[in-house]
């Protein structure tokens, strides 16, 4: 940047912006009512020491760069999206036990372009390779047409559910495509490890379907063939969200801590309109909770911040419904995946997912240097052997 | 070996690591968590460029988690959070993070035989690493054979000195030994107290004796071109080389009780063992009686610059007492104790007579055990400089001397012995080496105020047998002759800046002794207290144990290797282990040194 940091004019709009966020925020605050009803819902559950039964854990993470390589309108991905999969062992040495010797990684390259027809081929492949499915056995294997038409006007069938009425952006819009990427390598990867037959498949993400009812989304599809396939076989697809996104939910971090003495060990189910619940005002058009979902803030450990998990309405109504007794062993069951030494408050599955999935700053590197080489192999010395155009043009040429 | 056999031999065992980081001065290795100490070597195959072998060295190694850069939060989470365990696969991701210093590397030079070269290349990016030591005995055999191949070269033949040490094990097919030639170069032991000093001379003393023997047995053709026979006086403070500690088998008497009779009369005879106690005395402990003599001086032994190197003079008193040495020539002690030095004005003051005489004063009467009064010339000097003209190792029992007596003894052997070295190497023949008739020989001009000594010498050096002369009566030259030893002991006491200031033998020697065939063995507590002109002329230096830091700098900066990666080990180095530089190796080595038992 080059301006003055003093310059009146830019303490005058930082001010203003600070303000203007103040503004916001407080406005999403919940009225004292929907605290005093919120704060009502707080329940403790007991630190986790043993287990009534042992159950298996899975988790799924994702990653990738998201273009690895560039030359004009071309793009090519790099996705990558890891499994872990624990059995607790309450009674031994280890707590959990791998269910593999070597966990399960996918890593995929997808070709982009501007060309509509290129985009659509890869994204083909791009879910054959993950799934080893075709749209149409996703979408027989899903209820997705049955709870997209819960949301629309007008009604789809399976049949309409075709590649071209994906709203796919051009190649050159990085970010959604990336967004999209990693989204399916996750649920790709997801479906895999339902094999494992978990009692629980946590994901890093949430159950959000921001285009159901409105137009047909592949990874919305996927979330719907993941629940619908996972709750055939009694897993619970626990989507969890590090950050809340609660408007001032560090309010009930705060009334639980310092009203009812709850420091950790709490959780709070939100109203779901899944359930049939009135939504309070301030999380109405926020989708806290997601549709067809219910969902919880809670506190794991002292160490650890509040943060927030889904579940799929229908799986919680068949494993929780209301009970106070199950909804906290459930509870009780995750909490005790939180502590392993390297991710204490944290389900340490997780952890293990992400740990296999995230490029450090040096794979990154190396994973460029490996695609030259073989560039340079293949002939290709223009443009992917040359610097990033911007930083040609920043530098001076 | 080739490459190929090589990199086979090692792959028959699972690697230990694989290379992560490699710069000109540090290289990086994550490796298996197992048992690994400070101070392992591994071997590192590459390919790149040319086939290599480059070993490394680790100086430094971290506990490390695969993925997670930081441990502390885990050890609070188990010290204070409920209930933390570990899933099983915590052992899977346990990992060592070694770093070190790349030694150099071995190649297969144009002879075909491996040679050990400086560290100018690094191996290639995530090289295997394979660590000496790691496995079942016969992969530790498999390495210790390659490593003894692949540094052939560095870890020389002749004097054996240790085993190579790779971390806390002493790899002992892989001994590391010093040309039987640099002996006669300047060599330097330091170590604290209680290090392995004196255990460190035992065995180099029974090396010496295995060399010689060798070398007894070879026909003189058949010798390597560094081969020589060592001669050591080995000064002995505590009485102990010769019978070693109690409990054990016994010291050199038990050497020498192994050797064959024709070793014996060419190695050993016909003494080894010398000291003060009466002839009656030593004839009565029976493990030495056959080879124990009564050491002792006469005064005519001693020059003025002896008793200058070895005590505080002052320049003025230096010049009388050389004055003096001028005027009496070996009789200059006699004439200054009894009385005979009259004080002038130009060089011999009152004050400074005065002085000599105090400082002679442990000369006179029979104070002294080594130099005892008497009118008649007694004394072991010519003796004991045949033996060691003659590849023997003399084992000198100080422990009846004052410390005055310990330094004398070595000095006046030493200026002896460097004196007929420079007469030898100026001489043409037997003929101008002694003189004929009235012309002098370069012996006279060598040891010009010695005359008793002379005369001795002249007799013993012309007779059949001499050391200097061979089997045809031709003069021997430099080279035939073995490398002479001295051990300076207690080295700070002599050797200090302050003494050396106006001239001293070892300095004379410390310069020129390696021309003539003529090594000091310095052996110190201390590297700081001892001269810096000494210290640089010492190119083959063994460091144990040292006991601070100002030490460790010194012996770092001293080292004729670059051990600064060694510097923090010189602290912790266990009992008998060293590190071994010298200037015609090109790689410091550690050490273990075996015990003598």
């Amino acid at each position: 940047m080059d301006f003055d940091f003093l310059d009146r004019q830019l303490l005058n709009v930082t001010r203003d912006a600070v303000a203007q966020f103040k503004n916001v925020v407080e406005g999403a605050r919940p009225n004292d009512k929907e605290l005093r009803a919120l704060y009502k819902r707080i329940r403790p559950y007991e630190h986790t020491r043993a287990l009534d039964a042992e159950f298996v854990v899975a988790a799924v993470d994702g990653s990738g760069e998201f273009p690895v390589l560039q030359q004009d309108d071309v793009f090519l991905h790099f996705a990558i999206a890891a499994g872990a999969g624990y059995r607790t062992e309450s009674h031994r040495q280890h707590k959990l036990t791998s269910l593999h010797a070597l966990n399960p990684i996918v890593k995929q390259y997808v070709l982009l372009s501007d060309d509509s027809r290129v985009v659509i081929e890869s994204y083909k492949q791009y879910l054959q390779a993950l799934t080893g499915l075709t749209l149409k056995d996703l979408v027989k294997a899903s209820d997705y047409c049955e709870v997209f038409n819960r949301f629309s006007r007008e009604k789809l069938n399976p049949g309409q559910v075709t590649w071209e009425r994906f709203p796919f952006a051009k190649a050159s819009q990085v970010a959604t495509h990336a967004y999209l990427l990693r989204s399916m390598a996750e649920l790709g990867m997801a479906l895999h490890m339902l094999e494992d037959k978990p009692r629980y498949l946590l994901l890093d993400t949430s159950l959000v379907y921001f285009f159901l009812g409105e137009q047909p989304y592949l990874p919305e599809l996927l979330k719907r063939a993941l629940i619908t396939r996972a709750a055939h076989q009694g897993t619970g697809v626990v989507a969890l969200c590090k950050s809340h996104n609660l408007p001032n939910g560090d309010l009930i971090a705060r009334h639980a801590k310092d009203e009812l003495g709850h420091k950790d060990h709490w959780y709070l189910r939100l109203p779901s309109e899944a359930l049939g619940e009135p939504i309070p005002a301030f999380l109405q058009d926020r989708e806290i909770p997601p549709k067809l979902s219910v969902s919880y803030l809670f506190k794991f450990h002292a160490t650890s911040f509040p943060m927030r998990i889904d579940v799929d309405a229908q799986w919680w109504q068949q494993t929780i419904g209301g009970d106070e007794g199950r909804e906290a062993a459930f509870f009780n069951d995750l909490d005790y995946t939180c502590h392993e030494v390297r991710s204490y408050g944290y389900p340490y599955p997780m952890r293990v997912a992400h740990r296999s999935a995230s490029l450090t700053k040096q794979e990154r590197k190396a994973l460029k240097d490996i695609l030259l080489q073989q560039a340079q192999r293949e002939g290709l010395m223009r443009g992917v052997l040359a610097a990033d155009p911007e930083e040609l043009h920043m530098g001076g040429m | 070996m080739d490459y190929g056999e090589i990199v086979d031999a090692l792959g028959r065992d699972e690697f230990f690591g694989v290379l992560a980081g490699a710069s000109t001065t540090e290289i990086v290795v994550y490796a298996r968590n197992l048992d690994t100490s400070i101070g392992d070597l591994f071997l590192i195959p590459s390919d790149r460029g040319g086939e290599r072998i480059y070993l490394f060295r680790m100086t430094q190694y971290a506990n490390v988690l695969r993925r997670e850069e930081d441990m502390d939060p885990m050890a609070k989470n188990l010290l204070a959070m409920d209930d933390p365990y570990y899933a099983d696969d915590f052992q899977q991701d346990q990992m060592l993070r070694l770093s070190g210093t790349l030694l150099g590397y071995s190649e297969v030079g144009t002879s075909g035989r491996w040679s050990f070269k400086s560290p100018r290349k690094l191996p290639a990016h995530l090289s295997k690493v394979y660590k000496v030591g790691h496995g079942s005995e016969e992969a530790v055999g498999r390495q210790q054979g390659c490593l003894a191949e692949l540094l052939s070269t560095q870890l020389g033949h002749g004097v054996f000195v240790g085993h190579l040490l790779a971390g806390e094990r002493a790899l002992t097919s892989v001994p590391v030994s010093i040309p039987g030639e640099y002996f006669a170069h300047h060599l330097g032991i330091f170590g604290r107290t209680g290090t392995g000093k004196s255990n460190n001379l035992m065995v180099l003393i029974r090396s010496i004796y295995a060399n010689n023997q060798r070398l007894h047995r070879l026909p003189r053709a058949q010798w390597g071109p560094n081969d020589r026979l060592v001669s050591l006086f080995a000064v002995d403070p505590h009485d102990e080389f010769a019978k070693w500690k109690p409990g054990s088998n016994g010291g050199i008497c038990k050497l020498v009780a192994d050797m064959t009779p024709a070793e014996r009369a060419a190695l050993v005879e016909p003494f080894y063992y010398l000291s003060c106690r009466e002839q009656s005395g030593i004839q009565a402990d029976p493990s030495i009686a056959a080879f124990g003599r009564r050491v002792r001086l006469h005064r005519k032994d001693i020059a003025p610059e002896d008793v200058i190197s070895i005590m505080e003079f002052s320049d003025i008193m230096s010049s009388a007492a050389e004055a003096i040495g001028d005027e009496y020539g070996e009789d200059w002690i006699s004439a200054i104790l009894s009385g005979d030095v009259q004080p002038d004005e130009n060089l011999i003051h009152k004050a400074s007579l005065a002085g000599l005489n105090r400082r002679l004063g442990f000369l006179a009467g029979s104070r002294s055990n080594l130099v005892p009064n008497g009118t008649a010339y007694e004394s072991s000097l010519t003796e004991l400089v045949l033996a060691l003209e003659s590849g023997r190792v003399l084992d000198v029992d100080t422990s009846l001397m004052t410390e005055v007596e310990q330094f004398l003894l070595t000095t006046v052997v030493a200026r002896t012995l460097f004196a007929l070295r420079k007469a030898l190497k100026s001489s043409r023949d037997t003929a101008s080496f002694m003189g004929t008739g009235r012309n002098l020989g370069e012996i006279d001009r060598h040891l010009a105020a010695q005359t008793s000594l002379k005369a001795e010498l002249k007799a013993r050096l012309g007779a059949p047998g001499s050391p200097y002369v061979d089997t045809e009566g031709r003069l021997r030259g430099l080279g035939e002759l073995p490398a002479v030893n001295i051990i300076v002991e207690e080295a700070p006491s002599i050797l200090n800046p302050a003494r050396l200031r106006f001239g001293s033998v070892f300095r004379d020697i410390s310069r020129q002794g390696r021309k003539f065939g003529l090594g000091l063995t310095v052996v110190s507590q201390q590297v700081t207290e001892i001269d810096d002109g000494i210290l640089s002329q010492i190119n083959t230096e063994i460091t144990l144990a040292l006991g601070n830091e100002d030490e460790r700098q010194a012996a770092v900066h001293t080292a004729s290797n670059d051990i600064f990666p060694f510097k923090r080990e010189l602290q912790v180095m266990g009992i008998g282990q060293a590190i071994l530089s010298a200037s015609y190796k090109g790689v410091p080595i550690p050490l273990q040194i075996p015990h003598f038992d």
